[in-house]
């Protein structure tokens, strides 16, 4: 259960859901909406695993960079994610893999015209 | 009652916003007093230990005529430029498939020999990684003037001249190349001795059996831990020694840095080093000899270099823990009491030139604790191996 309360207070800046495993995250400044899912959901402990996600508002012009660190540990993955457009619009960060059980800090650094905005959310690994 | 309250209230106020955590299947209660709902979540995330993940870029990965083929040449003196040198030679069954040294008194190595129980779980070999399949390890011990020294040319030609090795590797890869190509037909060998290699499984122990106790709810079966084994148990888990050692096989497969001095050599880049290694590696999982390229690119791709890599080793498995001494990459702990013994207090331990784990802290264990995490360790040791896979084919 700790890990449990670990994310409940973890996640109380701002974020939410609709439908079921997908995650809602504001940036920073409140100027995007990142609403994310992973493949497979939940994230699998120190297996390979993809994330899926549209920012709102979009803009063909938008960078993004995806990431993860465990901030205990002060050391984050072994990998460094790729992120592409898809089809349909939305992002994908393929390369994904949280090694270690414990709390990780997910990042979506959103940069648009020379300025740069976080979505953060964490993720407690049992 | 309070905890569920607190949680309670926050779950409330927050709905929807606990989607990503990882929920599971409900707990089963343990139905032994001394372990709390969270620790049985942890203890059964340790067991069991399914089959070995499959290897995509070894197509003969679980064949038995390549198993064969592969005993065959782990044994083989033959396949060593003095002719004094097999696999088995530093992987001996008898030592846990180590050497039972430090490091080596016969070959002039820096590392400690690892183990290969289990070896076929593993994401990443050797210490540094730096080849990403079972097969490519294999191979570089053959063609190491320190070890075997000896030529992937003459290896071919051994097989060839051979009837017995000819007609193993004819059975399973087709006709033997007469030209001189040896870089496929050696690649192959690889891919046997890896396929022999993957039948070492550990999986099988009293903590397994104790496991299956807790899940099912059996004294019987929890009766297979000690006392003194589960209070080790208690102990492990209060300490954290999953966050490197999790999951089923007891380790996460990937690389920290805990700091401790060297034996021989210096630091060393290790991690830092082992992945571009794995890189070049042209009998790694993307390249030519790969039997499904795309996923060797998929694990290779994705690697990065980080600050922190520098110094790091893989962590080891902790099943079978007991035959597989001396401990760390170089040795440097005889014995598991003096693996306890660093955790607990970190007497030794040097500043890191890379990135030390930071979360590493003396355990001040009792030592009655101490003891007790010893015979933990010691009852994750599995006494079913086929006795035919540990000495040469008959």
């Amino acid at each position: 259960m700790r890990g449990a309360c670990a994310a409940v207070l973890a996640l109380a800046a701002g974020c939410g859901g609709s439908e079921a495993g997908e995650r809602r995250i504001a940036s920073n400044l409140g100027t995007y909406t990142v609403s994310l899912r992973s493949i497979p959901h939940p994230i699998p402990a120190n297996e390979p695993f993809e994330l899926v996600f549209r920012v709102a508002p979009d803009a063909p012009d938008l960078a993004v960079e995806v990431d993860a660190r465990m901030p205990q540990h002060f050391h984050g993955m072994n990998r460094v994610p790729r992120v592409s457009r898809r089809p349909d619009g939305s992002f994908r960060a393929e390369g994904m893999l949280l090694h270690m059980s414990g709390r990780w800090e997910l990042t979506i650094d959103i940069s648009q015209g020379g300025r740069t905005e976080r979505a953060q959310t964490d993720v407690e690994l049992p | 009652m309070k905890r569920a309250l607190f949680v309670a209230l926050f779950a409330g106020a927050l709905a929807g916003a606990l989607l990503f955590m990882r929920t599971g299947p409900a707990r089963p209660a343990s139905g032994f007093e001394e372990f709390t709902a969270e620790e049985v979540e942890a203890i059964l995330s340790h067991s069991p230990l399914g089959p070995p993940p499959p290897d995509p870029t070894n197509a003969v990965a679980d064949q038995p005529g390549a198993a064969r083929l592969g005993q065959m040449v782990f044994f083989d003196k033959r396949f060593s430029r003095e002719g004094t040198v097999s696999c088995a030679t530093c992987h001996d069954p008898a030592k846990g498939f180590g050497d039972g040294e430090a490091l080596s008194t016969r070959f002039p190595l820096d590392r400690n020999v690892p183990t290969l129980w289990n070896t076929a779980y593993n994401r990443w070999w050797f210490w540094d990684g730096r080849a990403d399949s079972a097969w490519s390890q294999a191979l570089q011990p053959l063609e190491n003037p320190r070890e075997h020294g000896f030529r992937r040319e003459h290896a071919v030609r051994l097989v060839r001249a051979d009837a017995r090795l000819r007609g193993a590797y004819e059975a399973v890869f087709g006709p033997m190349p007469e030209g001189p190509e040896a870089d496929r037909p050696f690649a192959n060998l690889g891919k046997a001795v890896a396929a022999y290699e993957r039948k070492l499984l550990s999986r099988r122990s009293a903590f397994d059996v104790f496991a299956e106790g807790v899940r099912a709810r059996d004294p019987a079966k929890a009766g297979a831990l000690s006392a003194e084994a589960r209070q080790g148990l208690k102990v492990f888990l209060r300490a954290q020694c999953r966050s490197c050692h999790g999951g089923p096989n007891f380790t996460d497969g990937e690389f920290h840095d805990l700091g401790i001095a060297p034996l021989r050599g210096g630091p060393a880049p290790s991690r830092h080093a082992g992945i571009a290694l794995a890189k070049a590696d042209p009998f790694n999982g993307k390249g030519a000899f790969s039997d499904r390229p795309g996923a060797g690119a998929a694990k290779l791709d994705f690697l990065a270099v980080r600050p922190e890599s520098w110094g790091q080793v893989k962590t080891p498995t902790l099943r079978n823990v007991a035959k597989t001494g001396p401990y760390m990459h170089q040795g440097q702990f005889a014995t598991l009491r003096a693996v306890v013994r660093f955790y607990s207090t970190m007497d030794g331990r040097i500043a890191s030139a890379g990135h030390a784990e930071a979360i590493l802290a003396p355990l001040r264990l009792a030592p009655t604790e101490a003891a007790a995490l010893v015979a933990f360790l010691e009852s994750l040791t599995d006494e079913s191996a086929d006795a035919g896979l540990l000495k040469p084919v008959e």
